[in-house]
Formats: C-alpha cells, structure tokens, sequence
C-alpha cells in the first residue's frame, strides 16, 4: 500500500460516482451469475485501466467459488472475440473477462480496430457454441462506434455496464501545470513593476483613475505581479497577490464598462489563472468560463484563444478532480490546434498532453502513453531537447510509468526533466519543485528512502516560498516529506 | 551634348516620378490641392475617436493620391496629435508582412519618432524599452557602439535588420503569431508613456499596405484584424479600394472598426455614361484640376495643349495614371531628341504632339493588355456595358480593379468604369462597340 499522499483534493468528486459505480457492478454480478453457462454477452465500458483490473479482481472475488473467472487477452493483430474466447470454451462455469480492447487502434492508421470491429460484425454465428458469459471490456470511445461499425453483434448484446472513472486513489505524482496562457506562454514585460506603476501614475494624474487609458496598464501590471507570483519572483508574496487581484479587477471593472470584450476575456483569463495557481478552484471558475464565453462570441468556437480558453478552464475541472468535464474540452482544444495550426504545432503538443494528463490521472495509461510519445516528440524536435515544455513531457511521461509500475523507465526521465528545469528555470522555480517531489516519490515507492528523503527538502522549500503553506500541492509534499521520515526512522530502529 | 531641351525634359521626366509626394519641398512645388473634403471627414472622424473606436480605415485605387493626401494630413495635426507616418512596404520586406511585422513596426515607428522629437521618457524606462527591441530584432550590444551613440543608431539597425534580415522577420512572427500579447502590450506600455508625457494623443498612419497582393491583404485584415485593433492608438490604415469591394471582408472591417472606413473618391472626369460617346465632354473643372497637376511638374511649353488634354483625357482621372503617361512622353521625346541630336535636324522647340501621346498610349495600353485573360475581357465587357460588373465581388473583378484596369467612381451616385486604354483595347479587339 502506498501510503504517500497525493495532491488532488478527493471532497470534489462526488459520493454518487462511487454509489453508481457499485450498482453497475452488482448489475453485472448478477447477470453473470443467472447467465452461467449459456452465451450471454455483456459489454463493460471503462477507460479506466487500474479501475478495470480492480473490477475484474472483484468479480472474482465476488461470484462463486465453483465459477472460474478468466482473463482473455485479444490479439494486439488479429483482436478477434471468438477465438480469444475458444481457448476457454470446454471448461465449466466459466466466465471470460476479455481485455486489450483498450489498445486497438491507438495509433495513427492503426488498422486493429476497423479489424477488431470486422471480427465481431462476421463471426456471431460461430460464437453459439461458446456457452458461458463473455464480459467484453471496452473503453467509451470504442463504445461510441460499436453500435454503428458492429451493429449485428451491438444488437444481439444481454447488457452494457457503464463505469464511471473514479479518481485515481494510489497515485501521488503531480503533473506539471500546462496552460495555454498562464503558464507556459509567459508574459515577459519590457518594464519592472516599479516602472509600470510609475507610468499608471503618470497616467492617472493626466487622465483619472478610472480612465480608459489607465485600463491597460492596470491590466499588464496586475498579470504582472500574477506572473511574478506564479513564477516564484515575487518579494512580498502576500503584498503581490493582493496587487495582482486589485489591479486586474480595476481593469475588469473598466474593460465591462466600456465593453472591451476582447481585452476583458484575457484580464478574467488571467486573474482565472492567479486564483487557479493559488488553489482558489471555485473562485477561478465563473472567471474561466466567462472569458471562455467572450472568445467563442468574438472570436467564434474554433479560434485557437478559444482552444487556450478551453484548455484553461479544463485543467480547472481537472485540479477539482471532474474529469468527465474536463475531457471534452480538452479534446475540443487538441481538435482545434490540429486544425488551425497542424500537427506539429507546440500548441497541438501542449493539448496532446494535457489530454494525456488527464488520462493519467483517471487511470486510463493505454490511451495516455501514445499521446504523451507524441507530444515529446513534437517538443524536442520543434523546442528542442532542453526546452522547459520538453522537461514537462518528460516528467508526466515518467509519472505514467511510474503509475503503471514501470520504474526503471521512469528514472532517467525523471533524472532528464529535472536537471532542464534547474538549467533552463532555475533551482527555485515550481516546476523545478514538482519535479524533485517527483523524483522523490518515484525512490519512495522503490523503498529508496534515503535517497528520496534530500530531494523532498528543497521541494518543500520552494514550495512554501512560491505557493505558500496551505496550498494542496505545499500540504502534499510536506506530508510526502513526513512520511518518508518516518520510514527512515523506522528502518532505524 | 547637354542641350537645353533635353535638360528640360528630363527634367519633367524627373518631376513626373510616380511616387508620393512626402518630403516638404515636393509638396511645396508639385501639391495641387485637389481634395478639400476628405481631410475635413478625416480630421472630424480623429475628434470623434475614443479609446474604443479609434482605427480608421482609408481606402481608395492605387495612385489616387491617398499617400499625397495622408503625409499632408498627418503634417497637418502635427500641432494636436503625435503623428506617425510610415510606409509598411518601406520598412519590411513585403513577402513578410504581416499582422505580427506591421504591429512591431508600428512600435518602431512611435519610439523612433519619440527619440527624434526628445520626448522625455525617464532613462531607466528609456532602456528598458530599447532593451525590448534589441532583443526582439538580435541588436546586440557589440554591434552598437556603446552609450549614447548606441541610441542613435539603434533604430537604422533594426530598421535595417527588419528590410533585410529574413531570420530577424521569421523570429518576430514566431514568437509574436504564437503570444502576440506581449506586443500588444509593449506597444500599449510606450503609447502610455508618450501620450502622458508629450499630453497628446498618438495618431499612426499606415501607408501601402495596398501594394500588398490581395491575398496577403484578406489574411491581415480578415483573419487577424482584432489583433490590429488591440493597440489603444488611433490608427488609420490605408488599404486599397478591392478590398473593401469584397463584401464578407467589408462587413467584418467595418464590424471590427465601427463602420469608420473612409474612401478617397477618384476624380470624375466624366459624368457617367459620357465617356462612351463619341464626342465625350469631360467635366471642365476637373480637366483643369488635372492640368493643374501637370502644368506643376512640366513646362506647359514641352506639350502641345491638345496633347497634354489627351494626356488628362486617358488619366480617367487617377493621379498615378495621369503622371504616368506624361511621364512616357518625356521618355519618347528623350529619345527622339537623342537622335535628332545625331542628325543635327533643328531640336529647339521640339514638343510633345498627340501622335507622341498616342504613342506612349499604346505602349502602356499594351502593357496592360497582355495579361488580360478570356475571362477578364468578359468581366470588362460586363462592366463596361453596364456600369458595373455581373458579380462585383469575384475575386477576378476585385484583382481588375485592384489593378486599375477597372475604375470605381464614387460619390453620391457611384458607378464603375474602364480605364480609358482599356476601353481603347477592348473596342480595338471588336469586344465591345
């Protein structure tokens, strides 16, 4: 069990997900035990691969003892149902759980599903002689196009069993924050903040506080102080967040009095971002979806600033841990960066894994792994290899293997992502901060302590500097830190 | 060798350079005020600019006057705005221009201006926004000699840099196409600064951007034009005259500027229908007004009267064309005054005859005509007989009138015409009567 703790806040997702889901599963319970040994063919929709495997353990566990639960593994080329099935089909009381739907047709081209799909639509016939319940495990996206690509097997089915994702309890690494507008296109400014408030002075005593030539600097000084914040260069932090705030609203205040839509959808966009950085996640949502409201009016739904609205207010939904409002919106923001600016495009890099990210997080690793080789790949070819964007597609690739248990592989990823954000950002910036977390909780569940324990330190002290001490990501890693004191000290004695 | 007479034409074929008129000494002798009303609808559109609605838009046929007629303006206000004025086409090279070039110049253009006037920006300030451009257009400091001298060169070498250094154009527009906030932003930052310190508004003036190829000008002002609207400076862009014929393009300019586009009209050298009589009468006051031009610029004693009336008579009545065929004619007597010189015939008061005129006619009629497909000729045909072509907004139509094969002539009744050696040519191949 592991026991280091993780940054989601678990209260957002709600009691009636984990309710519905144990009510599917008890549908399905008695389903297959009412079917066994005649042909009943039940299809369980999961994106999730942790959570499906847990549930399939759990049928085992919870039919009969003289039923025999068996995992059928399709064919990764040839995935068709009946011959993966036929390898079970003398035995008694038997149950096939059959997976690997999960991975067909992941990647471009990728003719395994139409193949999958073909299989189920020709060979029903064949299928009568196999007399047992047959649970095909497939995830939402393939349950999309069965109906209409398989409609004769779609039609001829005893049950389909929807589980919700459900936040992924076990996982404790932190992705690095990825957004369109915040962080990852920093705004840099030709002036100091003791330069720009002296231009608002200047300003002001021409023009009045509440002028419309006040309005941009109000708004550029205010995204000021929140880069400054974000990025761990700010002095006063307490003092900076209080300016920040003051000043964006100022020039929100302004901008909707003299209907500045497209200047207003960016100021609530930024102050969005302040409260999301600082964990305020229910303050920053009507601000997100307001700006996310002008973009598409102004600039219509498939502008890219309305892709970057999209992504900003996903990654809210994500933070809060509602995934399922998350996803569509993330997809929608990769479909319009594909369009309007290519394939190749580091923006179509981002949205792929911030997409990925997601996935991740729900436990669905086969659909995240593509999406995330392919965004490094964009990354060093387009950023380059020691770019800040490749460090982040680094470490969230490593945090999937890590997830997956895939520990050797994750070390020199995490090792790589950490050394270019010392380099390229400094030995007290954030993401340099959730990568040392990272690395750390990657020797932890290793038993690695001694090695975790020296990188938990710093982690925690940048931490407590740029996000203060209250914040989930700051509480997380002090606990994390906590805990592998303990262990150290319990190896000890 | 240098014989009087050939001084004096060459002479007028230098006068007759088809370039605006932007240095005061130009204007001073060539300025033929011919347009009273459109600066007073310009100066009365500036008054009423607040900070939301303040880009105008200043459409009108190529070689009508518009850059004349701006430069002038732009001198004018002087004493009221902080004006700037700058040919896109100038400063970047034109395959490059773009939303994300053409904002960047902008903030050139306003620093520079400040640093000439001595506008008295703090000097951390000051450093801070030379610090920005240099790092945007790869000045580094060894390539400026320290100090005070730095400053001075500073804007020649991003000038320079920005015309003639690909990698420095393709850096700009990758870093600014993908975040083109931070250059709203800085824009924004030194109009605050200027504005507050010199206590006057910034008005920019964005000159030929209509030698753009259409393409390049629905991309800019279609796609992108909330960008170009996001600077709050007063600006007026001037665009040419197809472009706001293409109706969706039109629509969305005028949606993004708040109806504020502007057009310089062509003068009417005949009323509508006139000119496809067989004894056509031009509108008198406006062949003097054309006349005026050229007498400013050529010796009246250089062309025969009836000549130089021809000259005005197949202008149809576009500044650029009239200064264009006189131009041609001062080159054909150059060169039949060089060989009268070798044959020692009497040159002295050789002059300009309509045969001349006729000649040069059909050099440019020529030129115009061998790029004319079946099509075009179809759509001319249309335009001619009808004062309008069947669809004004085809591309084809739009590119014949970005071209001035095609001329629109407006006022309170508009109609659309051909230029006059296009009428020639198209009666000339039997297309039309």
């Amino acid at each position: 069990m592991n026991t280091v703790s993780k940054f989601e806040n678990k209260s957002f997702i709600p009691d009636s997900i984990a309710g519905l889901n144990r009510s599917t599963f008890n549908k399905l319970l008695v389903s297959i035990e009412a079917g066994i040994d005649t042909l009943q063919i039940f299809i369980g929709i999961c994106d999730a691969d942790r959570q499906r495997e847990q549930l399939i353990e759990k049928f085992s566990l919870s039919l009969a003892p003289e039923m025999h639960t068996y995992r059928v593994q399709l064919d990764s080329q040839e995935p068709s149902l009946r011959l993966a099935v036929e390898q079970v089909t003398n035995r008694q009381k038997a149950i096939a759980m059959v997976i690997g739907a999960e991975s067909l047709g992941l990647g471009k081209d990728d003719p395994t599903l139409d193949r999958f799909f073909g299989y189920l639509q020709w060979t029903r016939e064949g299928m009568r002689a196999l007399n047992m319940p047959i649970v095909l495990w497939i995830p939402s996206r393939i349950h999309t196009l069965i109906s209409r690509k398989a409609p004769d097997f779609y039609s001829w089915r005893n049950g389909i069993f929807h589980f919700e994702p459900e936040v992924d309890i076990s996982q404790n690494s932190t992705s690095i924050p990825q957004q369109i507008f915040d962080r990852e296109l920093t705004i840099a400014s030709a002036f100091t903040p003791e330069q720009m408030e002296s231009s608002l002075a200047k300003v002001i005593a021409r023009w009045g506080k509440d002028s419309s030539e006040a309005e941009p600097l109000y708004a550029q000084l205010g995204n000021l102080y929140a880069e400054r914040i974000k990025n761990g260069k700010c002095i006063e932090r307490e003092q900076e967040i209080q300016l920040a705030e003051d000043y964006l609203n100022q020039a929100i205040a302004i901008q909707t009095k003299e209907d500045r839509l497209i200047s207003l959808a960016t100021t609530l966009n930024d102050l969005g971002g302040l409260r999301l950085f600082l964990g305020k996640y229910n303050e920053a949502e009507p601000l997100y979806l307001g700006s996310l409201q002008i973009k598409e009016q102004q600039l219509g739904a498939d502008h890219v600033d309305t892709a970057g609205s999209l992504n900003n207010l996903a990654s809210l939904y994500e933070s809060q841990g509602r995934y399922s409002k998350a996803e569509p919106l993330y997809l929608r923001s990769l479909q319009i960066s594909e369009q309007q600016l290519g394939a190749e495009h580091p923006n179509t890099a981002q949205s792929l894994n911030n997409l990925a990210e997601l996935y991740r997080s729900q436990g669905r690793y086969s659909e995240a792994e593509p999406l995330l080789l392919r965004s490094l790949q964009i990354r060093e070819q387009q950023q380059g290899a020691d770019h800040p964007d490749t460090a982040a597609s680094l470490n969230n690739l490593a945090s999937l293997y890590k997830s997956q248990g895939r520990y050797s592989e994750a070390e020199p990823l995490y090792l790589r992502s950490l050394q270019i954000s010392e380099q390229q950002l400094g030995a007290d910036h954030p993401s340099t901060a959730t990568s040392l977390n990272n690395l750390a909780g990657l020797y932890y569940s290793q038993g690695r302590y001694s090695e975790a324990e020296p990188l938990y330190s710093p982690a925690l002290q940048i931490l407590e500097k740029i996000l203060g001490k209250d914040h989930p990501k700051t509480i997380a890693t002090r606990d994390n830190y906590a805990q592998c004191l303990k262990q150290i000290a319990s190896l000890s004695k | 060798m240098d014989n009087p007479r050939i001084l004096q034409f060459r002479q007028a074929f230098r006068n007759l350079a088809l370039q605006p008129l932007l240095t005061p000494e130009n204007i001073e002798k060539f300025r033929v005020d011919y347009d009273r009303d459109t600066p007073r609808r310009l100066t009365q559109a500036l008054e009423d600019c607040d900070n939301q609605n303040n880009k105008l838009i200043f459409a009108g046929h190529r070689g009508c006057g518009k850059s004349t007629l701006l430069w002038e303006f732009s001198r004018n206000i002087s004493d009221r705005y902080f004006s700037v004025f700058f040919s896109v086409a100038d400063l970047i090279e034109s395959s490059d221009i773009n939303h994300i070039t053409i904002l960047f110049a902008i903030a050139v253009q306003i620093m520079e201006k400040a640093k000439n006037l001595g506008v008295e920006i703090e000097a951390s300030k000051l450093k801070s926004f030379y610090d920005w451009f240099k790092e945007h257009t790869k000045v580094e400091e060894s390539t400026v000699a320290g100090g005070v001298k730095a400053e001075v060169n500073l804007f020649s070498i991003i000038k320079f840099n920005l015309q003639n250094d690909a990698s420095t154009r393709e850096a700009l527009k990758t870093k600014f196409l993908r975040n083109p906030r931070e250059l709203i932003d800085t824009i924004n930052l030194i109009a605050s600064e200027i504005e507050a310190t010199v206590n006057q508004k910034i008005v920019v003036f964005i000159d030929d951007i209509d030698k753009l190829d259409l393409s390049q000008i629905d991309e800019i002002f279609h796609k992108n034009i909330k960008l170009l609207t996001q600077p709050r400076l007063n600006i007026i862009y001037s665009i040419p005259i197809a472009t706001i014929r293409d109706g969706i393009l039109k629509k969305h300019i005028e949606d993004e500027t708040g109806n504020r586009i502007f057009i310089m009209p062509v003068l009417k050298l005949y009323g509508k229908g006139e000119s496809h009589k067989s004894q056509p009468k031009p509108v008198s006051e406006v062949m003097e007004k054309l006349l005026y031009i050229l007498e400013k610029r050529i010796d009246v004693d250089l062309f025969e009267p009836e000549a130089l009336e021809m000259v005005a008579l197949f202008s149809g009545g576009i500044i650029r064309e009239l200064i264009r065929i006189a131009q041609e004619c001062c080159r054909l007597m150059l060169t039949r005054l060089r060989e009268i010189l070798e044959t020692q015939e009497s040159w002295v008061d050789m002059r300009v005859d309509r045969a001349i005129v006729q000649e040069a006619l059909d050099i440019l009629r020529n030129d115009m005509a061998i790029t004319l497909s079946k099509g075009d000729r179809e759509i001319l045909k249309q335009t001619y007989e009808n004062y309008r072509p069947d669809d004004p907004k085809q591309q084809e139509f739009l590119d014949l009138l970005h071209n001035i094969y095609a001329i629109e002539y407006r006022n309170t009744d508009s109609w659309y015409d051909l230029h006059p050696l296009m009428t020639v040519q198209l009666r000339q191949e039997g297309t039309i009567e």
